[in-house]
């Protein structure tokens, strides 16, 4: 049983790695595409029409592709001044419950982003923009970030995987 | 339940939450979809998930993960430290002149990375212990260090500038531009300040400065100059283009992500491996701060469902303060919240709820909203839970956590001034954008 527990955690986190190299890859494009809006609108006086909406559905699409990565390093930002003075007996249910609470919410919320998938799919809704393309292209995306990240909160939920004191404390200032 | 009660539970939750050691995600996450349910019930559900598909499509935002790449890519290829070195040599002779390179390379590396805590542990590594060495007072080196960091989110490019002008619905190109004058100021009250304490006290800086480093010729100096100008292709092609009118703030983050390579080749620092890592480092961080921002949307909808939104507005009016008394009590209320929770909390948390006050006290929306980005930056170095405090100390062990707060507090008070010199001379804030039109 362990065995199949440990293929199924690897091939998550191959899935995760897989899809943040995407995600990488798709922060390169909207690079490109900018520089390239840039360039013809300036040079050549010839404006795009594709590159805003392109650069919006590259961005969810790539914020919700790394978001698994982004949990599976424990990287979030939190505020664990308090948890870190606690006894570590403590501090280790804290992270338990939030490991389960956090499965709970970033699972439901896939599911009710499947919902949504799922109706934009059956009742075929675009995105409003210049260059519209099915909607759910780009919210199926945020289903499988959401997803991603449930599984890796309910993994840390287990004693073993507890977050460190370093995790979940990074800021962005 | 009236809209106060509900305000307030929402709020106390939310903070309970950050406290618990929650990631902030998860503590939007939990009480926005807690709230849907209790405000809106089930069928509010498919438009959380559509606020989540708005707000992370947001065009603007794709400056976010552009700028962090940006100051990657400047970090990582090691240019930081030509610009250090340059730096050094270039500031001349005179009595306390490490204090004047920690500001100077502040406001530089501040500019070019726009994260405060990045810059107060990477000075704090860098120039503390050789500062200490040399006898410079250890205080007014760790306070002018972590305040000196704290100029980076307000000199442009800006996350943080960038963040609160898209939830604040005001011109990020403004409000980017905004920060150069203030910044500068505050820059300039530090530099002050110190001279002051020399003045006063001259045991604050060693008095044999031709120790400290030897003698630099006309020729080295000129030779800094050079080695330092690659850089202007970075600020040129972000606030040049910004200024000239070429690119939007998104486009000219591409841009300077195309100006920092363009450096990393002149360095020859520039290889594949290095651009990669950048750009991973630079997605996954972007990934962590826009998760936070996707909720934004839903929590400000929220809001206006409970009628706190307008209640709050309508209360503000009946209360008869006047302006100034206003502006004061808003800047204290989110200066309070980030000693304890983190900027991007505080900025989703207030922002929906001040931007119709804002909008009803007649506030200039660039100048108010820069006072706050200065604000909340305030925040991250004021004691107890100063971010920026906390990236200086662990670079620093030999100071414990109390030293850091005690050096910190002349500054905040600095910042403090500034603001008020901000408030009073609004100009100082609103020319420049007025310039650019």
């Amino acid at each position: 049983m362990k065995k199949f527990f440990d293929k199924l955690c690897a091939i998550h986190d191959l899935l995760t790695l897989a899809a943040a190299i995407l995600a990488a890859i798709g922060l390169i494009c909207i690079v490109t595409f900018y520089v390239y809006e840039v360039v013809t609108r300036y040079f050549f006086n010839s404006p795009t029409a594709w590159v805003s909406d392109f650069v919006s559905y590259f961005l969810c699409i790539s914020v919700f592709l790394a978001l698994p990565k982004v949990t599976k390093d424990k990287a979030h930002v939190a505020v664990t001044i308090l948890v870190d003075i606690m006894p570590a007996k403590l501090s280790g249910y804290f992270h338990t419950a939030i490991s389960l609470i956090g499965f709970g919410c970033l699972g439901f919320a896939a599911w009710i982003s499947l919902q949504e998938n799922i109706r934009q799919y059956t009742k075929s809704i675009d995105t409003l923009a210049i260059i519209s393309i099915p909607q759910w292209w780009v919210s199926s995306f945020i289903t499988f970030g959401l997803a991603l990240s449930a599984i890796y909160m309910l993994r840390y939920a287990h004693p073993s995987e507890r977050f460190s004191d370093s995790s979940m404390a990074g800021s962005a200032g | 339940m009236e809209w106060y009660t509900t305000l307030l539970l929402g709020i106390a939750i939310l903070f309970v939450l950050f406290l618990s050691g929650a990631p902030i995600f998860l503590a939007f996450l939990f009480a926005i979809l807690t709230g849907v349910y209790v405000i809106i019930g089930p069928a509010g559900f498919p438009m959380f998930a559509n606020s989540i598909l708005d707000t992370a499509s947001i065009t603007s935002l794709a400056s976010i993960p552009l700028f962090i790449l940006m100051g990657e890519l400047l970090f990582r290829s090691g240019t930081m430290d030509v610009l250090f070195d340059s730096i050094d040599k270039l500031v001349g002779r005179v009595r306390g002149r490490q204090y004047v390179l920690v500001v100077t390379l502040s406001a530089v590396f501040g500019a070019l990375s726009g994260v405060a805590m990045a810059v107060a542990a990477m000075l704090g590594r860098a120039i503390m212990p050789g500062m200490q060495a040399r006898g410079y007072n250890r205080d007014i080196a760790a306070g002018l260090i972590v305040s000196g960091a704290s100029l980076a989110p307000i000199i442009p490019p800006s996350l943080l500038a960038i963040i609160v002008g898209s939830i604040a619905d005001v011109s990020i190109a403004k409000l980017l531009i905004a920060g150069v004058m203030p910044g500068l100021l505050l820059g300039g009250i530090f530099i002050v300040y110190v001279f002051v304490r020399i003045a006063i006290n001259p045991k604050m800086a060693p008095s044999n400065v031709a120790s400290e480093r030897g003698d630099t010729s006309i020729g080295e100096m000129v030779m800094a100059l050079v080695r330092i100008l690659p850089f202007a292709i970075v600020i040129f092609s972000v606030m040049g283009f910004i200024m000239l009118g070429i690119a939007t703030p998104s486009e000219s983050a591409a841009t300077g992500v195309v100006g920092a390579l363009i450096t990393a080749a002149i360095y020859r620092n520039l290889n594949l491996k290095m651009i990669w890592d950048s750009v991973m480092a630079s997605i996954t961080v972007s990934a962590m701060i826009l998760a936070i921002m996707a909720m934004s949307k839903m929590f400000t909808q929220l809001l206006a469902f409970t009628g706190a939104t307008s209640e709050l507005v309508q209360l503000v009016a009946n209360l008869g303060f006047g302006p100034i008394t206003m502006l004061i009590i808003m800047l204290a209320v989110p200066f309070i919240l980030c000693m304890f929770i983190d900027t991007i909390a505080v900025i989703l948390l207030t922002i929906p709820i001040y931007q119709p006050v804002v909008t009803s006290l007649e506030f200039d929306p660039v100048w108010f909203w820069l006072l706050f980005l200065i604000n909340i930056t305030l925040g991250a170095i004021t004691p107890p839970f100063g971010y920026t405090l906390f990236a200086f100390k662990a670079v620093v062990p030999d100071m414990t956590i109390s030293d850091v707060y005690r050096a910190t507090w002349p500054f905040v008070l600095l910042f403090l001034a500034g603001i008020g010199i901000i408030i009073m001379f609004p100009a100082i804030a609103t020319w420049l954008p007025n310039l650019v039109g």
